[in-house]
């Protein structure tokens, strides 16, 4: 008997570990509805720039490359890649892709899709391939990539869905009409477009990685976010991917609400530039240019207390310390330990040695957002107690972009983000090539600093990179050049019947991938 | 929008655009180029018929428009048709019961239609009817062709009384004063004096003649609703010409801008001229030579 026992519960504990592995629990078939916050622009990739046409470009199109749920960059279309010289990159690619339209996909697609982003009769808004000398098929599925300089970001870069592969053909026979009638290899084929109501995609049961669950995937816009919530708790959609400040506590319970620190680095914005802020225009210097005015303003602001006033339950979880996130292979958790911290009193005594214990007159520039409105206003109150009268504008988006980019602000409520390589966020935002509208919007300027960002963007090996950019941040750590305060929780409210759907730190989702294939009841 | 600061190639590309990128965005969308330039563009494109493209998504402003308007359309003059049968009842009812419960009751409704702001209606709407008792959906449209037709008037109830909630409120309020004149008038003592039952001198000598300054201020108020669906279109998702002016907006997207106001004008005009023809059928007084 007790034989029988034993043979029963292994057999048992092997099925429940087969079944688990091998998704045997799960249901084919079924619509998931998604809805996002604004209708895509086009659904060409290469035309592309927004985050809703990527979600949707995402599960129509495949790029060599991609980040998984870990942030880790995994092959996608190919099967393995070189790096035998700094400029020089092979690629060998799967031989069992096959684009919709039942044409297998080859290097002579690769190389078509890359010359067409860099040749600029196609005009492609944001020319992501700046750093690519040339590109050319070594035969019918190895690609070569020739680069300008050694570029070691260049395989987060090919992650950009933005760089997804087209099939020729298709461009030549749809034209422009391509953006609205797309055809790639991903797991979903597009089906129809109405704007600002539904985009429809269906099954693509030849998907190289597997054939997916979901009959069928609809993208519905629903800009306003209290209604995405309503909606999804009544089942009117499946899935939304924003939840207000404020209804997370009940969205966890209510909506099976999944949250996790994003990609978006949310911070205060100090203005260094030597001339352009409203103080310099009124008194003659930048009272930021000093660094007792930035640490005391640090020490002033108590950002835990913040981050779980504005976000209630989750506060801790998505505090950030720099401008890298933490889960990053460069992160430094020294500057952990560096962080000023909370001292009201310090504070003040740094004010006064610098000379300006009566304050001054500032002007914070804001998001319009709850989060980051919420923010300014406590920003606003805790510059009260270090005698500095600040004021909040917060124009509509383009306006407080061209302000942003001119330095047009004294103080800005400000977010970024990028690809999860640590020179989307370290050389973007801290390098002083890129003053203003390339991202260092704190106008940030330190030799050191930018010696290591350019170290570290051409460095062979990761190691090498890692110590470069560990060595930044301690620098910008100490020199405070923004007040970090959190990083984007990305949210995903799902109802019951949805599984296998995990929330990304890039704020899209995956629906089929190696790691899961998402199926409805 | 040209003076206001905000530059449609830097919202596309948003922060962290290389130069290079700004620089040739700008020209390929014509934007290096003098506003003059641009805006005699755009006008020897209008007399063509050709409301140009938008400059984020290359698709044309008209065929965008028009696959548009029917939706702006139909959620107007439904909340039209809603207020209209809102507000005569309540507006008759508190002018021959003038200082009752009814009237105060009536009339406080009104203040509070009008006071409340369309995009809480409509969250407010949302809640209760579709959240809270499942009776409608909260958002999205629905076509009579694609959908059938239960599906479309299940989808346009809350976003039309939404809409047409103020309207009514304020449609309401001038009936009832308009009412009170007219009542007043000689001429409906004249019938009461004859017999006529009380119902039919309102019906017939009261409301009627009431009904001239109330189509007046239904045509004035069209283009308001207009204005209003901007709102009601962005909080119930509908695919609508008032959506497309917000994304216009946003995004600096100046044919998409100018392609609304010419499209919305139009329309306001079409209407108040149908409006100053309908006086014809109204006041036998009237008349066009």
């Amino acid at each position: 008997m007790r034989k029988w026992l034993k043979y029963f519960c292994t057999a048992t504990l092997l099925l429940v570990v087969l079944v688990s592995v091998s998704g045997l629990g799960a249901k084919v078939g079924g619509t998931l509805t998604i809805a996002l916050a604004k209708d895509p622009v086009t659904l060409d990739p290469t035309m592309a720039l927004d985050q809703y046409s990527m979600e949707i470009i995402d599960q129509v199109f495949d790029r060599l490359v991609r980040f998984d749920l870990d942030g880790d960059l995994v092959p996608s279309l190919v099967v393995s890649w070189e790096n035998p010289e700094p400029t020089r990159w092979v690629f060998w690619l799967r031989e069992d892709v096959t684009f919709h339209n039942g044409r297998t996909l080859t290097a002579e697609d690769v190389v078509w899709t890359m010359h067409r982003m860099m040749d600029p009769e196609t005009k492609a808004p944001r020319q992501r391939l700046y750093m690519v000398k040339e590109v050319r098929a070594v035969d019918e599925f190895t690609v070569e990539f020739v680069l300008n300089e050694s570029f070691a970001p260049f395989l987060a870069i090919l992650a950009n869905p933005g760089l997804s592969i087209i099939p020729k053909e298709e461009i030549e026979r749809l034209g422009d009409d391509f953006a609205r009638n797309p055809v790639g290899s991903g797991p979903f084929r597009f089906v129809s477009w109405i704007q600002d109501k539904e985009v429809v995609l269906d099954r693509f049961a030849d998907y190289w990685v597997a054939e997916p669950n979901l009959d069928k995937v609809i993208f519905r816009p629903i800009p306003e976010t209290s209604v995405a919530e309503m909606s999804v708790l009544t089942g009117d959609v499946d899935v939304i991917e924003d939840v207000l400040p404020d209804d997370v506590e009940y969205m966890k319970t209510a909506g099976n609400l999944q949250v996790m620190p994003g990609g978006g680095y949310y911070y205060v914005c100090i203005n260094m530039h030597p001339e352009r802020t409203s103080l310099y225009e009124k008194t003659g210097k930048n009272p930021f240019l000093d660094l007792r005015v930035r640490q005391a303003l640090n020490l002033a602001f108590d950002t835990d207390e913040v981050l779980n006033a504005v976000y209630p339950g989750i506060g801790d979880s998505i505090r950030a310390y720099g401008t890298l996130p933490p889960a990053s292979w460069a992160y430094n958790e020294v500057i952990e330990a560096l962080a000023p911290g909370y001292d009201l009193e310090r504070a003040k005594q740094l004010m006064a040695e610098a000379g300006y214990a009566d304050g001054f007159e500032c002007e914070i520039l804001a998001m319009s957002d709850a989060a980051r409105q919420a923010i300014a206003i406590i920003l606003q109150a805790t510059l009260k107690k270090l005698n500095i009268e600040a004021t909040i504008d917060s124009p509509e988006f383009g306006t407080l972009l061209q302000r942003a980019n001119d330095g047009d602000f004294d103080l800005g409520v400000f977010g970024w983000s990028g690809s999860p390589d640590p020179h989307d966020y370290l050389y973007w935002l801290l390098h002083s090539d890129n003053w203003g509208s390339g991202g260092n919007n704190a106008f940030y300027k330190n030799a050191p600093v930018d010696k290591l960002l350019d170290y570290g963007a051409t460095a062979s090996t990761l190691d090498e990179r890692k110590s470069y950019y560990e060595a930044a941040q301690v620098i910008v750590a100490v020199e405070l050049p923004h007040i970090a305060l959190y990083w984007k929780p990305e949210f995903l409210a799902k109802t019951s019947r949805v599984h296998d759907l995990q929330a990304h730190f890039q704020g899209w989702f995956t629906l089929v991938s190696p790691e899961v294939n998402v199926w409805v009841e | 929008m040209h003076v206001t600061p905000g530059d449609p190639a830097l919202i596309m590309l948003g922060a962290g655009a290389r130069a290079e990128d700004l620089q040739a965005l700008r020209h390929n969308l014509g934007l290096d180029q003098p506003i003059y330039v641009q805006y005699g563009r755009f006008l020897s494109n209008i007399l063509r018929g050709d409301l140009g493209e938008s400059i984020v998504s290359k698709r044309p402003v008209l065929s965008a428009l028009l696959q548009r308007l029917p939706v702006t359309l139909v959620l107007t003059i439904s909340s039209l048709i809603i207020a209209v049968l809102l507000a005569l009842p309540l507006g008759t009812l508190s002018a021959i019961r003038r200082a009752s419960i009814l009237d105060y009751g009536s009339m406080s409704f009104a203040l509070l239609g009008v006071s409340a702001p369309v995009f809480w209606v409509g969250v407010i709407f949302i809640f209760i009817f579709s959240f809270k008792l499942s009776w409608f959906p909260g958002s999205g449209y629905a076509s009579i062709s694609g959908d059938g037709f239960a599906a479309f008037i299940r989808h346009l109830i809350l976003p039309g009384f939404a809409l047409g909630l103020g309207m009514a409120a304020l449609l309401a309020r001038i009936t009832r004063s308009t009412l009170l004149d007219v009542l007043g008038e000689d001429y409906v003592r004249t019938a009461r004096a004859k017999g006529l039952r009380e119902g039919l001198v309102v019906m017939r000598h009261g409301l009627r003649n009431a009904l001239l300054p109330l189509v007046t201020v239904l045509g004035l108020q069209f283009a308001a609703l207009m204005g209003g669906a901007v709102v009601t279109e962005t909080v119930f998702a509908l695919p609508g010409v008032g959506r497309f002016a917000v994304y216009g907006m946003q995004s600096h997207d100046f044919p998409v801008v100018q392609g609304v106001v010419l499209v919305v004008a139009v329309v306001v005009v079409a209407v108040n001229v149908l409006v100053d023809i309908s006086y014809v059928a109204l006041d036998p007084r009237v008349k066009y030579n």
